[in-house]
């Protein structure tokens, strides 16, 4: 493996410690982020905005505050992409839109305040899905991101080109969104590692809205320990964020390598292991949790039969409140929104109040259910999405035609419904070579075993250090 | 709920948002999934649960003079 191989496809966790003793300068970690981008794009189409000269100042400025002892921590000197419906200052925020050429943002976000007061080197903002409304990663405006295992596939969305540049080795860190499952569906198709936390957990101020009552930010990475490494810096009260929680924040890093000793697992008995999921998918989460069992992990078969509801509810909230985010733009704009997109929040029109206030009242009916049946377990494992990953054309909207990946947000939804953390991360492969998701999710507010799961199944295997077999190497 | 291209532009325009013809026929084509989320939740016996979201006011008193 060459220098720059290692710089690419290492993880925060294996940095940060080369880094601090400088080892490994950030200039040169930027230096080679910025070769494999240019390397990769337009192919992959990941980036909407790359800030090589300003990432190479900040570089230089981390290099020399270490180097002088002012050492901030694990995320300093170490290169961030942003989505594009987050706020950096001075630059412009578009939501993927044409809607918002031009928009540039007055202040940061508090996620990018949180980053930058860490160290980290903010180098471009990604490619999404337009106002992160749809599953399949594609964007008319701004360019389909090309799934880095297979460029003919999608990569998911809505957090598509945050994805794909994580897996492509193009940069470690990426910040998505989450509304229906905008950070875990990429996770799983690009093969990464991608948390939900809770709902309330991250704050969302200065990050363009979808629903608003469950947004959630999160972090995509190469590992798991990466994304405690992020929700130490990003967790926490804000009160510029109405929905921000006050709930105290553990250290995410602290418990990590407790190991499954202990943990009672909950597999669902119903919904995401029934015979319309595809049998690779059922068979590698299987697989999974037989190596969790003989690991140390009990597991407990939890019957659900009302879980089907969950991906209903989370749509039955989002159509209206995306409809209210997004009314005085279309009215004044309608032309410049995709077709999927605009028809997406029409439906929202034709919603009335009490089927709006009923999805919020099934919503706490739901989530109650949902507690009571994970009382004796402390986290599910499921997959992550439903089917394997179709290919761009067959995702394309076309006249006359049923556009594929209908399904992908079935199962990541029902966790934004209850707004539990959630993460997916890799978990074997299928036969044609694409990555396979698993997911955790874990008691509202304790990530922190969500991620000590998360942890230990990669201490078992090495699905997620695999590199992407459809993209070259690095030079 | 709208469920002819007429209704659905009707209702778009009661929302002071016009829409093409097209558009409304595409809306109402989709419409029937968006019914049949509803439907369900519809079914859910919500009794005893209150709407997720309840507003909270936000403390406030009167500035020092």
């Amino acid at each position: 493996m060459t220098r720059k191989q290692d710089i690419n496809y290492s993880s925060v966790a294996e940095l940060a410690p080369r880094v601090k003793s400088g080892e490994i300068s950030p200039v040169e970690i930027v230096r080679t982020s910025l070769d494999r981008i240019a390397q990769l794009e337009p192919s992959l189409n990941a980036f909407l905005e790359v800030w090589g000269d300003s990432a190479l100042d900040q570089a230089s400025e981390a290099e020399q505050a270490i180097s002088s002892g002012d050492y901030l921590g694990p995320l300093h000197g170490i290169p961030v992409g942003l989505k594009d419906l987050i706020d950096v200052s001075g630059k412009e925020t578009t939501g993927g839109s044409k809607v918002l050429a031009g928009n540039v943002a007055t202040g940061d976000a508090t996620v990018v305040m949180q980053l930058r007061e860490a160290g980290a080197i903010l180098i471009g903002k990604m490619n999404l899905v337009e106002f992160a409304f749809g599953a399949t990663g594609l964007n008319p405006h701004t360019g389909d991101v090309k799934n880095p295992w297979d460029t003919t596939k999608i990569t998911a969305g809505s957090s598509s080109g945050s994805a794909a540049a994580v897996a492509a080795g193009m940069i470690p860190v990426t910040l998505g969104s989450d509304t229906g499952g905008s950070v875990r569906m990429p996770a799983a198709l690009c093969g990464i590692a991608g948390l939900k936390p809770t709902y309330g957990r991250v704050s969302r101020n200065g990050v363009l809205g979808l629903s608003w009552s469950m947004d959630h930010v999160g972090p995509m990475t190469r590992t798991t320990e990466d994304c405690a490494l992020l929700m130490n810096v990003l967790a926490g009260h804000d009160p510029l964020d109405p929905a921000s929680s006050k709930e105290p924040v553990p250290d995410f890093i602290s418990g990590i390598n407790s190991g499954l000793n202990g943990l009672k697992i909950g597999v669902p008995q119903d919904y995401f292991f029934t015979d319309s999921v595809d049998p690779e998918i059922v068979s590698s989460v299987h697989a999974a949790i037989e190596l969790m069992a003989n690991n140390g992990a009990e597991i407990v078969d939890l019957p659900m039969p009302w879980v089907d509801k969950g991906r209903r509810i989370n749509m039955g909230v989002m159509y209206p409140e995306a409809t209210s985010v997004h009314e005085k733009m279309l009215a004044e704009h309608a032309a410049k929104y995709s077709l999927s997109v605009r028809h997406r929040i029409q439906f929202g029109f034709n919603v009335s109040a009490i089927d709006y206030v009923r999805a919020q009242r099934a919503r706490q009916w739901f989530s109650h259910q949902m507690a009571e049946s994970m009382k004796k377990v402390d986290v599910l494992i499921t997959p992550s999405v439903p089917i394997q990953t179709p290919t761009i054309a067959d995702c394309t909207p076309a006249p006359g035609k049923t556009a594929a990946g209908g399904e992908l947000a079935n199962f990541t939804g029902v966790f934004d419904t209850t707004g539990q953390p959630s993460h997916s991360i890799p978990c074997g492969f299928t036969t044609s070579g694409m990555p396979i998701g698993m997911m955790i999710t874990g008691h509202p507010f304790d990530e922190s075993t969500v991620l000590r799961v998360g942890n230990a199944f990669e201490k078992l295997t090495n699905w997620h250090q695999r590199p992407p077999t459809d993209i070259p190497a690095t030079d | 709920m709208a469920n002819n291209p007429k209704q659905i532009s009707e209702q778009a325009r009661d929302n002071r948002l016009v829409i093409s013809s097209d558009d409304a026929a595409a809306v109402t084509e989709m419409m029937a999934d968006v019914a049949a989320t509803y439907s369900t939740i519809r079914e859910i016996d919500t009794t005893g649960f209150e709407a997720a979201g309840t507003f909270v006011p936000t403390p406030s008193k009167r500035e020092s003079d």
